[in-house]
């Protein structure tokens, strides 16, 4: 019967079984050779057997062809030094899955060589070894599709790219998957894990998500010197994620660098136990990766929160950035202001900065200033601006603050720039504010002796009335500055500095902070109209001063002249100051056009400025006399 | 690089012997059975042999397919008849292998989903072991023992089940995810063999693997995991959340989670709604940033009766129903707890509401004093004249000199002067929505496209300048994520219309109140003659609008809140607060007759009779003071040296000269029949009020309202009767 078997073939099914043992590991066999014209193992056509033979042969062929490009893969890559540990890590894994299968070839090779005629049952036929390979041939199919969609990527992208196979449904090859996934992300963990507890990148190959660029100084460790690729983010870690990490090993460069607490280290260890090598693609796994980063971001980011609030006293900082650039300390700016009044009315090249220092330290100690710690103290400092040709002290004074290093991270210049702008706005109200309370006192201290001058009376009474309408003005923008805004967004700016977790944070919440007083006072472009509008109001006021001073002198001396002349019984006949009196008249109507322009423009605001405009013209008195104004106009 | 070689294909190309095989008729009998067996051994590994070939046939059933037959080429096989016959019976089983492989390796593709990879997998391991099968065959073909008899009997088992496999492929071509496991589940249930049952929930078990897990990430974490849409909850992440405070039509939370009907497996039954919903609760959850730790996380898995498989017997459930139903059950219970727990503890949701029913249903009288007071004059000029941000600083400052200062949610409170009179918006949201009084299920059922109404333009609508404020004036209130899923802008706009309608009525009243005052003072100048109609007119309207303000705020309001808070008491999920705050604020709109345009109408129209008339009095008192005035100041200069006695002398001079301009006033013909066509006007309008109400049969609710406004059947007696002879 057997002769029937196989009847017409040339060759036996032995040779032909060892012949394919050798085709499975890429090796050309007596009768099978590889055809590169046709991109694959070929039974020599010259060979004679049955057509159901030969698609067999051919079919189990395949299982050799996978094996060559994944052993190519191999080859290509196994030279550690030019290729990256990613990929160096999935050779390795297919190494492992390699041995298996040649133990499996050696196996079949072992049957083959026992091959026994007499007892047919155990030889090795092709059925036989058609049943066996199955298995090993879905294995390899998998990781000639993992060679093939790997190619040209590198680190991140690789993981990324396994990572979206492992969804697969079939429970065999999403375990095969997994293992490979676990491998090749080995060492990426392995990175992350040393960059989170040391803050090294150990990253020849650039593989890693984290990038470092070495000329950066170490200054600038927190905003310039670490970036993230998000290309190489591994696709099972969401960006977040990705971002915890990265702030993670740049707050420990931070504290180590920058606050010189080199002997830091992190403990994440003891809570959670993390190890590379468990790592699976399932939940578990990947939780607790998730609760290790997540513990030792927090850990790292508390320590440097604490250095900055505890050791280099961020708060105090800000405390001290409040009391004297935003007029805080009300009793240290009214010393300054009254000692200062006199020297900033010099011309500004007349002004020198040791007189100004002295002066300012005068004030602090004059004032409860004095009580502040002299660390904070030693930093306040007189900054003169760029003196342009005209300008008086006025216009170029302004404090200073200094900031250090590893303070000068969170209140960069930029920032430390917001304050002294803000500064420069308050002490410009501050300074109209004070020579409108000199008028008042001008006025009240003369009352008596000039309202005895008829003819000049209704002008002192528009004096009166004008400084009135400046003062309410002056003392409610003020208000609003220092109570609406300032004290408000402080409020809000400690309490956010109460939940910030990172650096990056605390950052946020500064420049927000900043941010939002400088939009709230005005100071931004969009509201650059009602900024212009004010220092114009401010200058008219300070004309108003300088005025009332020159009729008030002009008049005093009339009146000593006729209490003079009362005595001599002679005739007065001058007119007191005529300039004055008309200056005073066009101050007035272009004071209220100011005023009402800046009333209109802020009524068109958003609801907080808003209450500034109801608060102008609580009463309605200024819309009532425009109402009498168009009405008379009719 | 070539693409990998398929190997379950069927070779299409036509194969061109060059040397045709002998037929197989020539041999002898025995010879023919051996060579037809080592061909049929190739056939059931789905290659072809010498004698066996595939041929393509065309059926009426299937278009195009290829069977195994014995020489196919030859018109009639030459084969023995017997060993063809029997062969002719094992070799469906080939074609079903066949068919069953290339299902495999067509089904296995990602496009196909997690299911059915895992369905192929599964298979795959039967696949093998049918491999195992035919190996052995041959060995002992080798060994020269084998016989087509044999054969017949050793694949008895493999036949059925590759029957049913291919049976089970034919079905679950396109199908993927939840109705993949639909079909197995029905051949599960339709067949009664117990040998397949096994097979068919070995599939299941498999196939549902993925799905089960897809299933436990879904409600015990609420997030959505389903790359290959096979999971019976469906995302549209169109549905953006920020909509909802907005947009009066959104539905977030109807369609933000859907189901996919096609994919929801039928052995879930009922469960599939608490899946839904627990995914859904916790999702919310997700949405506020907190963090979901599931106490009760356990593993889902189906598993199959075995008792009912062994004994076949069909009363109970084949599958173990309460594997899974119980995890869902307690997962479903947590999830809705916590979010109860949310919005009740966290979110303080019954203080929200009481907030909101401080404002919008007047339930803080003191403030709306302090309110109307302060706003008193800009709430009758035209919308155009009166500054929003005026109103709102007015609000806040009745706000904060009154007891609704405690509130701890005051801030959230702001006014807006709607661009619709309360009829207008009325109409509108009707005509988007048919009939509004309907709960949030039902409407959305055929509401595709959304609207945001404000915008919807109606023709015929007056615009905006010829309001008066008091008109267009309306609370808003600003709601947070997630406390927008319950007051959703739907909600507030209800809220919305009985504040407005409320607010003017109580505006009215006011000022009736006010007329009132005014009446107070000519008491004494002893034109009680002239003066009666408008006495009467007044009071009657009087009665009317307190009357009916009360009506709304005591008797339709109060009770409502208080059987809603009660129910609020007892709720278990969020959907069932949902639908309480929903049947609650309808019940109110239609108590307060606000679904009724015509009653509504008749009401406003009552109302503003009222207005006018109270407007008039108030001009008329004014320019009789004014009058009043003129003369004081032209004639008297009270000498308060003179004593008592000159003063009461003033007061007389000034009481007769006020009685004359007085006088003067209302003498004039135009004032008396003024006054008579406010009467009538009232009279009529009132009359058609009451015969609407009684002609709605009377509702409990509404005749309560009739009883009172009629309390000692005046209008019976006088008015109703004495209009009938009219007509």
């Amino acid at each position: 019967l057997k002769s029937f078997r196989y009847r017409s073939q040339d060759i036996s099914e032995e040779a032909l079984c060892k012949d394919l043992l050798y085709v499975f590991q890429g090796i050309d066999g007596q009768n099978i050779s590889f055809s590169i014209l046709e991109d694959s193992f070929v039974l020599a056509p010259n060979v004679n057997v049955s057509e159901s033979t030969r698609k067999l042969v051919t079919e189990m062929c395949e299982l050799g062809w996978l094996y060559k490009k994944v052993n190519d893969f191999m080859n290509r890559n196994i030279d550690s030094t030019y290729c990256d540990q990613v990929t160096q890590s999935l050779c390795f894994a297919f190494q492992a899955e390699l041995t298996e299968f040649y133990r499996l070839i050696a196996i079949l090779e072992n049957q083959h060589q026992n091959y026994d005629e007499t007892d047919p049952a155990n030889c090795l036929n092709l059925r036989k070894l058609y049943l066996h390979i199955q298995e090993p041939m879905e294995r390899m199919k998998w990781l000639a599709i993992i060679v093939d969609s790997i190619q040209g990527l590198k680190g991140g992208t690789i993981i990324s790219s396994i990572h979206s196979y492992v969804l697969h449904g079939s429970p065999v090859t999403k375990m095969l998957l997994s293992k490979l996934l676990r491998e090749v992300s080995a060492p990426i963990l392995t990175m992350i894990k040393t960059w989170m507890i040391e803050g090294e990148l150990n990253d020849p190959f650039q593989e890693f998500f984290v990038s470092m660029d070495p000329n950066v100084p170490n200054d600038l460790i927190w905003t310039q010197k670490y970036d993230l690729k998000p290309s190489m983010i591994p696709s099972f870690l969401t960006n977040d994620f990705a971002r915890k990490i990265l702030l993670t090993g740049k707050a420990v460069n931070f504290i180590k660098k920058c606050c010189h607490e080199e002997d830091w280290v992190l403990d994440a260890n003891e809570h959670i136990p993390f190890n590379a090598d468990t790592f699976s693609s399932d939940e578990n796994s990947y939780s607790t990766l998730q609760n290790w980063v997540d513990h030792a971001y927090k850990v790292t980011n508390k320590e440097l929160i604490e250095l900055m609030f505890d050791k280099y006293q961020f708060l105090t900082h800000c405390r001290a950035l409040r009391k004297y650039l935003l007029l805080g300390q009300g009793d240290f700016i009214q010393n300054l202001m009254d000692s200062m009044v006199n020297e900033l009315s010099k011309p500004a090249g007349q002004l020198y900065k040791y007189n100004l220092l002295g002066i300012l330290e005068s004030a602090v100690r004059s004032s409860n200033a004095n009580m502040t710690d002299s660390e904070f103290l030693k930093r306040l400092d007189v900054r003169l601006l760029e003196a342009s040709p005209g300008d008086n002290g006025w216009d170029i004074f302004s404090l200073d603050y200094k900031i250090d290093a590893p303070i000068n991270t969170i209140l960069t210049p930029e920032i430390i720039q917001g304050y002294l702008k803000i500064f420069s706005l308050l002490w410009k109200l501050k300074r109209v504010e004070h020579s409108l309370n000199k008028t008042w006192v001008q006025q009240t201290s003369y009352k008596n002796e000039l309202y005895s001058l008829k003819e000049i009376r209704s002008d002192l009474h528009r004096c009166n009335l004008l400084r009135n309408e400046m003062l309410h003005y002056i003392n409610n923008l003020h208000s609003y500055l220092q109570v609406e805004v300032i004290e408000s967004e402080w409020k809000k700016f400690q309490e956010d500095l109460d939940h910030a977790e990172d650096l990056y944070d605390i950052m946020r919440v500064q420049r927000k902070f900043i941010e939002v007083i400088h939009k709230r006072a005005m100071l931004t472009h969009e509201h650059i109209e009602l900024y212009q509008l004010m220092i114009k109001i401010f200058e008219q006021i300070h004309q108003f001063s300088r005025t009332q001073d020159i009729l008030y002198s002009s008049a005093l001396e009339e009146y000593h002249k006729r209490q003079s002349m009362m005595d001599d019984g002679d005739e007065y006949s001058q007119v007191i100051s005529p300039d004055a009196s008309n200056t005073l008249k066009q101050l007035g109507k272009y004071y209220r056009a100011n005023f009402d322009k800046f009333n209109e423009a802020l009524s068109i605001l958003e609801i907080d400025e808003k209450y500034l405009s109801f608060r102008l013209d609580f009463n309605e008195f200024y819309k009532d006399s425009r109402e009498r104004e168009s009405i008379s106009q009719i | 690089s070539r693409p990998f070689f398929d190997k379950h294909i069927p070779n299409q190309r036509k194969k061109v012997y060059e040397e045709k095989p002998k037929p197989i008729g020539t041999f002898p009998v025995e010879i023919q059975e051996t060579l037809l067996l080592e061909d049929l051994l190739h056939a059931m590994n789905s290659v072809e042999g010498v004698y066996i070939r595939r041929i393509n046939v065309e059926n009426e059933y299937e278009s195009s397919r290829y069977v195994y037959r014995v020489e196919p080429d030859e018109e009639q096989s030459t084969c023995d008849f017997s060993l063809l016959y029997l062969i002719g019976k094992i070799l469906p089983m080939c074609n079903n292998h066949d068919r069953v492989l290339e299902f495999v390796s067509t089904h296995s593709h990602f496009e196909y989903g997690q299911v059915s990879q895992a369905l192929c997998g599964a298979i795959n391991i039967l696949l093998k072991e049918y491999l195992v099968l035919v190996t052995q065959l041959d060995t002992e073909f080798v060994k020269g023992n084998l016989t087509l008899q044999k054969t017949w009997f050793y694949i008895q088992q493999s036949m059925r089940m590759m029957e049913n496999l291919n049976k089970l492929a034919v079905d679950a071509a396109d199908k993927r995810g939840g109705a993949l496991l639909n079909v197995i589940y029905k051949f599960l249930t339709i067949t009664s063999d117990k040998s397949i049952k096994e097979l068919f929930s070995f599939l299941l078990e498999k196939a549902a693997e993925p799905f089960l897990k897809i299933l436990m990430k879904w409600i015990y974490f609420g997030v959505l995991n389903d790359p290959f849409d096979e999971f019976l909850v469906e995302e549209d992440p169109s549905m953006n959340k920020d909509n909802i405070e907005k947009d009066f039509n959104d539905s977030y939370w109807q369609k933000r989670f859907t189901f996919r009907e096609d994919m929801i497996p039928i052995f879930l039954g009922k469960l599939s709604i608490k899946i839904l919903h627990t995914g859904k609760y916790l999702n919310v959850i997700r949405e506020c940033g907190k963090e979901i730790k599931h106490p009760c996380e356990q593993e889902i898995k189906i598993s199959i009766n075995q008792s009912v498989l062994n004994k076949g017997n069909s009363q109970a459930s084949l599958i173990q129903h309460k594997d899974f139903s119980e995890p869902i059950e307690t997962a479903h219970s947590w999830s809705s707890q916590r979010l109860l727990d949310l919005f009740l503890v966290e979110e303080r949701l019954m203080d929200r509401i009481k907030s909101i029913k401080h404002y919008f249903f007047l339930d803080l009288g003191d403030f709306f004093i302090h309110f109307f007071d302060s706003a008193d004059k800009y709430l009758e000029n035209n919308t155009k004249e009166v500054s929003n941000d005026k109103l709102k600083s007015l609000l806040e400052m009745a706000i904060r000199t009154s007891t609704a200062n405690a509130d701890p949610f005051k801030d959230d409170l702001t006014c807006e002067l709607n661009n619709y009179s309360l009829i207008e918006q009325i109409f509108v949201m009707q005509n988007i929505r048919g009939a509004f009084g309907t709960n949030a299920y039902a409407a959305d059922a055929g509401s595709g496209q959304r609207h945001n109404f404000p915008q919807v333009p109606i023709s015929g609508m007056n615009s905006i300048q010829n309001y008066k404020c008091v008109d267009s004036f309306t609370l808003d209130y600003k709601v947070q994520w997630p406390l927008t899923l319950i007051i959703s802008r739907r909600a507030i706009t209800k809220y919305q219309l009985i504040f407005r309608h409320l607010f003017l009525c109580k505006y009215i009243e006011r000022h009736l109140g006010n007329s009132w005052l005014m009446h107070q003072g000519t008491k004494e100048l002893n034109l009680d003659t002239f003066l009666l109609a408008s006495y009467n007119l007044r009071h009657r309207m009087h009665h009317f609008c307190k009357n009916y303000v009360y009506y709304i705020v005591v008797e339709v309001l109060e009770p409502n809140f208080h059987k809603f808070k009660q129910n609020m008491e007892k709720v278990k999920t969020v959907d069932e607060i949902l639908e309480l705050h929903n049947t609650f604020l309808d019940q109110c709109l239609k108590e307060c007759l606000l679904t009724d345009q015509n009653l509504l109408k008749i009401v406003i129209k009552i109302v503003n009779c009222c207005f006018f008339f109270s407007r008039i009095m108030h001009r008329q008192a004014a320019t009789i003071q004014e009058e009043d005035s003129v003369l004081t100041a032209q004639n008297m200069v009270i000498d308060t040296n003179e004593g008592p006695s000159a003063y009461c002398k003033y007061r007389q001079t000034k009481i007769n000269a006020e009685r004359e301009s007085a006088k003067k006033a209302i003498t004039e013909s135009g004032y008396k029949s003024m006054i008579e066509k406010f009467t009538k006007t009232f009279d009529t309008n009132l009359k058609q009020f009451m015969n609407a109400i009684k002609a709605s049969h009377y509702d409990p609710y509404i005749s309560n309202l009739l009883m009172r406004l009629d309390f000692n059947g005046f209008y019976a007696e006088n008015l109703l009767s004495q209009f009938e002879g009219f007509g």
